[in-house]
């Protein structure tokens, strides 16, 4: 290992190892850096992993043999894992009625097998020569006269040290430490934090394997807190006849450990007859603190990519995407001295969240908060037998889901004017009446 | 603070989060460094499974850990009121 480097990456998630993957690539000097020992296993819960529906993030992939290939910036991403076709995306009430979102044709997201891609990343990183130094954790990078000092801490010592790099790379995601330590972190604001755990289950006794579910209303969980989610997907080098698993999450923003609502969701929930046969085959768990976008997510010369970089996440993809358009946009800056606008112009009209109202907008998606579930169960009955247009992602979805139950406005008003008011407030809620809610 | 390591399922999260940087991410699972720990109870809140208690370490400081509300909940408490 050197002392001097032309890039060092901090975190190799899927932005991390594209921007070493490309930057390697094309004849720098890559140092990437990463916490965990074995680089391309997924411990936290990542609901992401999926191929969005088009235009996400400012890019539209697609399934070329196999492989990923993102339209819009135009490369493609090795991968030799299996791939989900999900065509509905099914909000559920505690009673077991439905709001329905279709897409027959194209589906409405594809999960794949994100240690695959992982793997497939590094190992082109490697072949280009990236070193790799593993169980070491990025502390703090800061900028001095003609590049970047980064410190780094191995797992088991106490003591830091030093690397020199003229580009360093923020990619360790969305609790990012070197983020915390920029000035540019000052301008973001912090709405609230999210706690996840999330189990893998197979022998699920499932109806809806062709749907990403998203449980809505407090009758779920004893605690009546936080979010649940079901997605089927596949194991990491699952064969083939090898079934999908389910893969459920519960998200809680605070008060309770997540485990405890996504046990409870399992064995006490309105719809654990599903789950009374089931087996845990891997556990996942996160933590999420929600602040705004950097909306200039380079200073100086070290720039912030992926989840470190947004707010929440971005989709795997996108981390991807925007991994290889800083990557790109970092070249131009070693070769000619500036350029780093190509990626941060690119950043603010493509993610969504950059934009205005978006956050509010998104996070009127998660749900009906307001409203008690006997008022849900009765909304989610009139849209039961219906169908909508749409897909899963939240920057889209939540204007279907307004769009459904406002088509029934005029007969709920009629039958229930309480919950008609509710409704009505609840899509002019601010983003932190519904994280607080 | 202690990790009980059976149960951590190695996510990561409290690593990041914690104001003294006492956490390491050793085996892939976290181990917190007694000597850097101040017993703030950050990664506690922080932990989606559980794995992470209080010991009596510091037995006045636990007393009052005991009794004071978690971390996420005062600055809930403080939203709140706001």
């Amino acid at each position: 290992m050197k002392t001097h480097y032309d890039v060092v990456v901090i975190g190799a998630g899927p932005a991390g190892l594209m921007v070493a993957k490309e930057m390697s690539a094309a004849g720098a000097t890559v140092l990437l850096v990463d916490i965990k020992k074995e680089i391309p296993k997924v411990n936290r819960s990542c609901c992401t992993m999926l191929i969005n529906e088009p235009n996400t993030h400012g890019e539209t992939v697609r399934i070329v043999n196999n492989n990923l290939h993102f339209e819009k910036t135009g490369f493609t991403v090795p991968y030799t894992g299996k791939f989900v076709k999900l065509v509905r995306s099914v909000r559920l009430s505690p009673g077991g009625y439905k709001l329905t979102m279709v897409n027959r044709s194209e589906g409405v997201a594809h999960p794949y097998t994100k240690e695959v891609i992982l793997k497939n990343l590094l190992d082109s990183a490697v072949d280009n020569g990236t070193d790799v130094l593993t169980e070491t954790a990025g502390i703090k990078a800061e900028n001095v006269n003609g590049g970047v000092r980064v410190f780094l801490r191995p797992a088991c010592s106490r003591s830091m040290y030093e690397v020199r790099c003229k580009i360093a790379f923020a990619a360790d995601g969305v609790n990012s430490q070197i983020v915390t330590g920029l000035e540019l972190f000052k301008t973001r604001k912090y709405f609230g934090s999210f706690r996840v755990a999330s189990y893998f289950l197979d022998n699920v006794d499932y109806p809806y394997w062709d749907a990403w579910v998203t449980c809505v209303g407090k009758g779920h969980t004893r605690w009546g807190r936080g979010q649940i989610y079901m997605v089927p997907k596949f194991l990491p080098y699952a064969q083939d006849g090898d079934r999908p698993i389910l893969d459920v999450f519960c998200g809680t923003p605070c008060g309770m450990p997540a485990k405890m609502g996504l046990d409870s969701f399992i064995k006490e929930g309105p719809f654990r007859e599903w789950f009374r046969h089931a087996t845990i085959v891997h556990r996942g768990a996160c933590v999420v603190n929600f602040y705004t976008c950097i909306m200039n997510p380079v200073e100086g010369n070290i720039v912030v990519v992926g989840d470190a970089a947004a707010f929440i996440e971005t989709y795997c993809q996108a981390a991807m995407m925007y991994g290889y358009r800083a990557a790109h946009a970092a070249l131009k800056v070693l070769a000619t001295g500036r350029g780093y606008e190509d990626y941060t112009n690119f950043w603010r009209e493509s993610f969504e969240y950059c934009h205005p109202g978006e956050i509010e907008k998104a996070l009127q998606g998660f749900g009906l908060g307001q409203l008690e579930d006997e008022a849900l169960d009765y909304i989610f009955k009139l849209t039961d037998n219906e169908e909508y247009e749409g897909y899963v992602s939240e920057n889209t979805a939540p204007d279907v889901m307004k769009k459904a139950i406002m088509g029934h406005i005029d007969q709920i008003r009629r039958e229930r004017p309480d919950i008609a008011v509710v409704i009505e407030k609840h899509w002019k809620a601010s983003a932190e009446d519904i994280v607080q809610g | 603070m202690q990790v009980n390591r059976e149960i951590c399922v190695g996510c990561g999260a409290c690593v990041n989060l914690c104001p003294r940087l006492a956490i390491r991410f050793i085996d892939s699972r976290s181990y917190i460094d007694q000597q850097s720990c101040i017993e703030c109870g950050t990664c506690r809140d922080a932990c989606g499974v559980d794995a992470i208690y209080a010991d009596c370490r510091f037995p006045d400081i636990i007393m009052l850990n005991a009794t004071a509300p978690s971390f996420l909940e005062a600055q809930l408490a403080v939203c709140q009121k706001r």
